[in-house]
């Protein structure tokens, strides 16, 4: 992007569209913002070895190899860990190169992996994998902070989530280790994460970011679950709010929506979980284990007083323009909630009307902004909705097919028409 | 970071990964280095770990203790005390679910309890043993047709014991250890 533009800056000059006091500025701007490509190619593919070495060493150890001496096997265990410490405290004490430090820091994370896997095979430790993650990532922590490598950010990431993966969704057996340190491991590479944020340094693994850590929280929220299930999807749909709402925050606005995740996991999440609770049996049945004095319950508590304040600190820029009932859509579910535990019949009716005013609004939005997407994602909505309802409502066939003739009818007409007023208002420019 | 921090951090760093793994090593060396060994009959089955390899699974004769509590919660914890018979088999004295003073039996913590049968059931906590991949079904079929048949062989895991620590340094075929008979 910035070569095109310095490419086209003499053009520029030249037919008199900005001075050359401006071309020579915006030239400056890049030479000074931008590393070079070739750095950041280096950087990536230095990342590629780090990691890639660093998975055949665990993998080479994984053979264990049965004719090698006891000590033998614990020189080689610790060996690639004191090497990656040693190429990483030179590139640090030498400042070398963006390049030097994410491939040592890479590296390093995976040779300790390494050395603690290949000593649990020497002495037929039995431990479990959820406590062999937790000491590994702890072990690396630190590596966030010393070189400011990103890719250490993306493996903490990876590996904390691993680590809730194999303790939150446990369904049989007790865990050694306490899932909800799940939250401690996530708060070094959020940390690091805030702090890039803060720097406004442009990055593309910023935007990575953006989606990965809604990703990783999302996978991750059943390490909050222990019995009370039912409560677990007001815990997603609070979740959802909070990240629905981080998305609007002002850092995002004017960012695009593939730069945004936390707002396309905002709302796709939401509108999934109001259609899985758009069932009468969900209701029903699913919510008959709330208790109110649980983990479940605690966390859905901490979840909301998130999502209030989020909620505030957007509603300071409420214009006719960015509003939105998807801001909401968690403090309604909360109070729907407690209607369902006592009521079913109430609750899936309310669902039912949250998720239709949210189509329809999404609908209006996207046909007043000029946007395609968010139009067809509000009939999408009611679509799913009325292919949901089809489920748990005894309507004649040939009413079905009509109701889906009816819709589809809609998505052409709504999106001609949207056309049609695109064109016009360019016309008009 | 100013530099001093940032060498400092990094300092903290490489001494802890090191003394983290490094008395993980000494934890099991001193264990070994105690000699007080047992033999546990076995019965193994073979799968896969992603980061540490092959190994056998291994299920022990001692797998439970009749009593008449039946007051025994699945993810609790309790002790296994045993002692050593003249071949320097592992004997089951009693299951606790208290530490036990004044006692000279070695004891083994375990998990995952289950009463049925007027029995608390368990599993022996060392039930892992890594194998060179080539060799770990090898090891597997061996071990499981040693113990078929009319004369069916001892096979039995070689564990080091000492203050709760157990390390298992190897299973024996019919007086020949797992690898070489595998080897053959």
């Amino acid at each position: 992007m910035s070569s095109k533009i310095t490419n086209d800056l003499p053009e520029l000059v030249e037919n008199g569209i900005i001075s050359t006091e401006i071309a020579q500025r915006i030239e400056a701007y890049y030479q000074q913002h931008n590393e070079p490509d070739s750095n950041k190619l280096f950087t990536i593919f230095g990342i590629l070895g780090g990691t890639l070495i660093g998975l055949g060493i665990i993998l080479i150890t994984a053979h264990n190899w049965d004719h090698f001496s006891r000590i033998t096997k614990l020189f080689f265990a610790f060996l690639p860990m004191l090497i990656g410490q040693f190429v990483l405290g030179f590139s640090i004490i030498k400042n070398k190169s963006a390049a030097w430090k994410e491939a040592a820091t890479v590296f390093l994370f995976f040779s300790v992996g390494a050395c603690i896997a290949l000593i649990s095979q020497i002495y037929n430790i039995p431990g479990s994998l959820a406590g062999f993650l937790l000491l590994w990532t702890l072990l690396c922590v630190p590596l966030l902070f010393v070189t400011k490598s990103k890719a250490a950010i993306i493996l903490h990431l990876f590996f904390c989530t691993y680590y809730a993966l194999e303790t939150g969704y446990r369904v049989f057996g007790s865990n050694e280790t306490i899932p909800q340190f799940y939250f401690l491991l996530l708060l070094f590479p959020l940390w690091r994460y805030i702090q890039i944020i803060r720097s406004q340094q442009p990055s593309a693994v910023i935007h990575i970011l953006h989606w990965l850590f809604p990703l990783s929280i999302t996978i991750s929220l059943p390490v909050c679950i222990e019995q009370s299930e039912g409560v677990g999807f007001l815990q997603y749909l609070l979740l959802f709010g909070i990240l629905y709402n981080i998305g609007q925050l002002p850092y995002f606005t004017n960012k695009s929506s593939i730069k945004n995740g936390y707002q396309a996991f905002g709302t796709i999440g939401t509108t999934i979980v109001l259609l899985i609770t758009s069932f009468r049996f969900m209701w029903k049945h699913e919510f008959d284990d709330v208790i109110f004095n649980s983990l479940e319950f605690f966390t859905a508590v901490v979840l909301f007083m998130i999502a209030s304040g989020l909620l505030y600190i957007n509603s300071k820029r409420f214009t006719s323009q960015n509003f939105n009932l998807f801001y909401f859509v968690f403090l309604f579910f909360g109070i729907i909630f407690f209607i369902g535990i006592i009521n079913d019949i109430v609750a899936t009716i309310l669902i039912n009307v949250l998720l239709f005013a949210l189509g329809v609004t999404t609908i209006q939005i996207g046909a007043k902004k000029l946007d395609f997407g968010l139009l067809n994602f509000g009939m999408l909505i009611i679509t799913a909705m009325i292919i949901c309802r089809f489920f748990d409502t005894n309507i004649a066939f040939e009413l079905r097919g009509l109701m889906f003739v009816l819709v589809g009818i809609g998505f052409f007409t709504t999106n001609y028409f949207m056309l049609k007023k695109q064109k016009r208002s360019e016309l008009k420019k | 970071m100013k530099k001093t921090y940032i060498y400092l951090l990094f300092s903290i760093m490489v001494i802890a990964q090191i003394a983290v793994a490094g008395q993980i090593v000494y934890k099991y060396e001193r264990t070994i280095a105690s000699n007080n060994m047992y033999k546990f009959k076995t019965a193994p089955i073979d799968p896969n770990d992603p980061f540490r390899g092959k190994y056998i699974a291994l299920r022990y004769e001692i797998n439970s203790f009749a009593t008449t509590d039946d007051d025994w919660e699945y993810d609790q914890k309790a002790y296994v005390y045993i002692s050593k018979d003249e071949d320097g088999f592992a004997v089951l004295e009693t299951v606790s679910k208290t530490l036990l003073p004044n006692t000279d039996f070695d004891y083994i913590e375990v998990d995952n309890l289950n009463y049925y049968s007027g029995k608390v059931h368990f599993e022996l906590p060392f039930n892992r043993y890594y194998m060179e991949e080539s060799k770990a079904y090898d090891a597997e079929t061996l071990a499981r047709e040693a113990q078929r048949g009319d004369a069916p062989a001892t096979v039995y895991a070689v564990v080091h014991i000492e203050n709760n620590l157990h390390v298992l340094i190897d299973i024996v075929v019919n007086g020949v250890s797992i690898k070489e008979a595998v080897a053959k």
